[in-house]
């Protein structure tokens, strides 16, 4: 009977994101105290290690705001992200935002990641942002209701 | 009988007087937070100004709490990135300033964002305190 179910709650996901990669939601309580307090919790899959240690590694500038960790802390945030990066997985959606970065000059955010630039570049885009208001590119849910959840069906 | 019976409500009123009387210092979480300061008894009024002042000394985007909190305790606010922010309002939200981590985290970043020092134990003393009566 469960297993009925869960077969056909994965059919229903996976006819419905035929074209959009998913991710595994974060459960992890410390990622969201450290990091979920401000922001979404955002998928290690979409940026390299090179970019997640850049990032992680200073947290006093982070993207204009101080969130200093204690160390310890730090370390796990880092740790959590390294072990799941776009360069060292091999899911759909890790290849997909691999896809055309150049490890040499890796993206800086999410943003300036070519899968990201890529599917936020049309005029759809443009519309729907100035509609919704969306107050920053951060702001996956704004859109994208089940981000969260790894879905990125509009 | 009549006075045992008397004698003995008696005294359980006196023991219910003496916990209501020990108890503030030790009621909860929270009380613990605000008596780990070592503060003076919190001034509500003073949290009250400290919530509504356009301070500007800290980041320019932050001048005041209310930027991100919303224009009263009661109501809830928005960070920068879009996330919703639970009111400040213990009344709203009954879990606030029952965890000591969170509770010093947020002072320290959010003193230095508003303010552009940390807050002193009597200025958060005095903002829990005014959250508390909200």
């Amino acid at each position: 009977m469960n297993k009925a179910l869960i077969l056909a709650a994965s059919l229903s996901i996976a006819a419905t994101t035929a074209h959009a990669e998913t991710f595994t939601p974060i459960s992890d309580k410390q990622i969201h105290a450290a990091c979920g307090e401000c922001h979404m919790t955002f998928f290690p899959q979409m940026l390299p290690q090179a970019t997640w240690s850049k990032i992680i590694g200073d947290l006093s500038n982070h993207f204009g705001e101080d969130a200093t960790l204690d160390a310890a802390t730090q370390a796990y945030v880092l740790k959590y992200h390294l072990d799941d990066s776009a360069d060292v997985k091999s899911t759909r959606a890790a290849k997909k935002w691999m896809a055309r970065v150049n490890l040499a000059n890796p993206p800086t955010r999410i943003i300036d990641a070519p899968r990201f630039i890529k599917k936020h570049s049309d005029n759809d885009f443009t519309r729907m942002w100035d509609k919704k208001g969306v107050k920053s590119k951060a702001d996956c849910i704004a859109c994208h209701k089940d981000a969260e959840r790894g879905i990125f069906e509009d | 009988m009549k006075s045992i019976k008397t004698l003995v409500c008696t005294m359980t009123l006196a023991a219910a007087f003496s916990m209501a009387i020990a108890a503030p210092a030790n009621a909860g979480p929270r009380e613990d937070i605000v008596a780990g300061f070592g503060a003076r008894p919190a001034n509500p009024a003073n949290g009250k100004k400290m919530y509504n002042a356009n301070y500007g000394t800290g980041k320019p985007d932050t001048p005041k709490c209310t930027t991100c909190h919303g224009a009263t305790p009661q109501q809830g606010g928005q960070t920068r990135t879009g996330k919703a922010i639970d009111p400040m309002a213990v009344s709203r939200t009954s879990d606030r300033f029952t965890d000591k981590k969170k509770v010093d985290k947020w002072f320290l970043r959010n003193c230095k964002g508003v303010i552009g020092r940390e807050c002193t134990a009597q200025e958060k003393v005095d903002f829990i305190g005014f959250m508390m009566s909200q």
